[in-house]
């Protein structure tokens, strides 16, 4: 009887009948999940740092020798920021820096850790609607508002196979569509065979739909072609661990 | 009144360290189910018959968390309650003994299953291909796992049972003769 009355459930799947129970349960679930997340993040950070002693030095090593290629780097970078404001000025397109953010804290992730989605604790009172990209520090992308209730929402990450978004690489321009593949994490698909892409380049949203143009998605690890040979195919790799989020910003809109 | 608080509290309980803390310490790629557990352990304790309202509530808690399609745990902890019922009457299934070794293979076997149904019904049955093709992969992710699984499983039945007796929540059955 049990079975058959859940069965039944599961197959009609009355989402949106269910919605006003999951409402008032993520309000009070939500205190403690926020607690108990905010706990957990501290201690695993604390663990983290006693288990990377050991690495530090070769790390800080690492890093001296970043550090110089940087400063080269952003030496170049900075003459070119300069030429794409100006470039930006004659095409009218909104600053990059200037998003109406809504920040928000993680309170729960994907249980069974295939970085399907997360949840965080602003929802419909806050402004938040369906499909509103998703980023951390100053433009990484990690993913779309897929579910919104009043006081709090579900993140589709890009690692999701349902999530689908238009970007290019940034040294060749090549296009393409960034989705999430079970056991993978984020693949570019439908890159034209005349197009080129290396290891190591950067990918970058192309601006469609809610989602604005030029936010870091990830960097290329592997290029092969797609299975029925049409098409090129580049798994990326992002450079957030989504298993250490504790604060991700919702673009509400571009100021 | 005292056992159903006390019962929700737990399963509550559980619900929340499944979301927010198990992603951090109890394997990340592959986190340990503290709620699936706490349902073995608890049959085991209470029976099926005794425990199906209380994994019915676990398996909505779960639902609910995970935004899955209400009734996709209910369905998971449910039959999986049963089995363990099953298997506990026909093999006498105790922690002692051979029991044990049997309730630590179900236990395994319980993580292994509820991780296909989970992966087919989120992904689709071609992530189990995925799945079949990074087996080498996998078996050291699946491993550490069940271990944990089996510690907690554990845990929460040495804890369930002291609880039980602390708040003296089993009602005792006074033999009749007539």
């Amino acid at each position: 009887m049990v079975v058959a009355i859940f069965g039944l459930l599961v197959f009609f799947n009355p989402q949106n009948f269910f919605n006003p129970l999951r409402n008032v349960f993520g309000k009070m679930i939500y205190p403690f999940q926020f607690f108990t997340y905010s706990v957990s993040y501290k201690f695993s950070d604390i663990g983290d740092f006693l288990f990377s002693i050991g690495q530090l030095k070769e790390e800080n090593g690492k890093m001296i020798k970043e550090k110089q290629e940087l400063l080269s780097e952003n030496a170049r970078l900075r003459d070119m920021e300069r030429e794409n404001v100006f470039l930006r000025e004659q095409l009218n397109l909104i600053p990059r820096e200037n998003f109406d953010l809504e920040a928000a804290s993680v309170i729960s992730q994907d249980l069974q850790g295939t970085g399907n989605w997360i949840e965080t604790n602003r929802g419909a009172d806050d402004g938040v609607r369906d499909g509103m990209a998703v980023i951390i520090s100053k433009g990484i992308l990690i993913g779309k508002v897929q579910q919104v209730f009043s006081g709090h929402s579900r993140i589709m990450l890009l690692s999701n196979p349902r999530s689908a978004v238009g970007v290019a690489v940034t040294q060749t321009g090549a296009k393409g569509i960034v989705k999430g593949e079970y056991g993978l994490g984020m693949i570019v698909d439908s890159i034209l065979q005349s197009d080129s892409v290396s290891i190591g380049n950067e990918v970058v949203t192309t601006g469609t739909g809610d989602t604005p143009r030029g936010l870091l998605v990830g960097i290329v690890q592997q290029v092969r072609p797609s299975s029925d040979h049409l098409f090129q195919q580049a798994i990326i790799s992002s450079p957030v661990d989504i298993s250490k989020l504790e604060t991700v910003f919702i673009i509400k809109s571009g100021k | 009144m005292k056992k159903k608080v006390i019962y929700l509290f737990i399963i509550f309980t559980a619900t929340i360290l499944q979301t927010s803390s198990a992603v951090f310490f109890l394997n990340h790629n592959w986190p340990a189910d503290i709620i699936l557990m706490l349902v073995l352990a608890w049959t085991l304790i209470d029976g099926f018959e005794e425990f199906l309202p209380w994994a019915i509530v676990a398996g909505l808690f779960y639902d609910l968390a995970y935004f899955s399609p209400i009734g996709t745990h209910i369905l998971i902890l449910a039959v999986l309650s049963y089995c363990l019922s099953f298997f506990s009457k026909r093999f006498s299934l105790e922690i002692r003994g051979t029991g044990l070794l049997l309730v630590m293979a179900f236990v395994v076997g319980t993580t292994l299953g509820s991780r296909i149904i989970t992966v087919a019904l989120e992904f689709g049955v071609d992530a189990l291909k995925t799945d079949l093709e990074n087996f080498r992969i996998l078996i050291g992710v699946f491993l550490s796992s069940a271990l944990l699984n089996l510690v907690i499983f554990f845990g929460l039945y040495f804890m369930i049972r002291k609880i039980e007796k602390f708040f003296r929540l089993k009602q005792k059955r006074v033999p009749i003769d007539i």
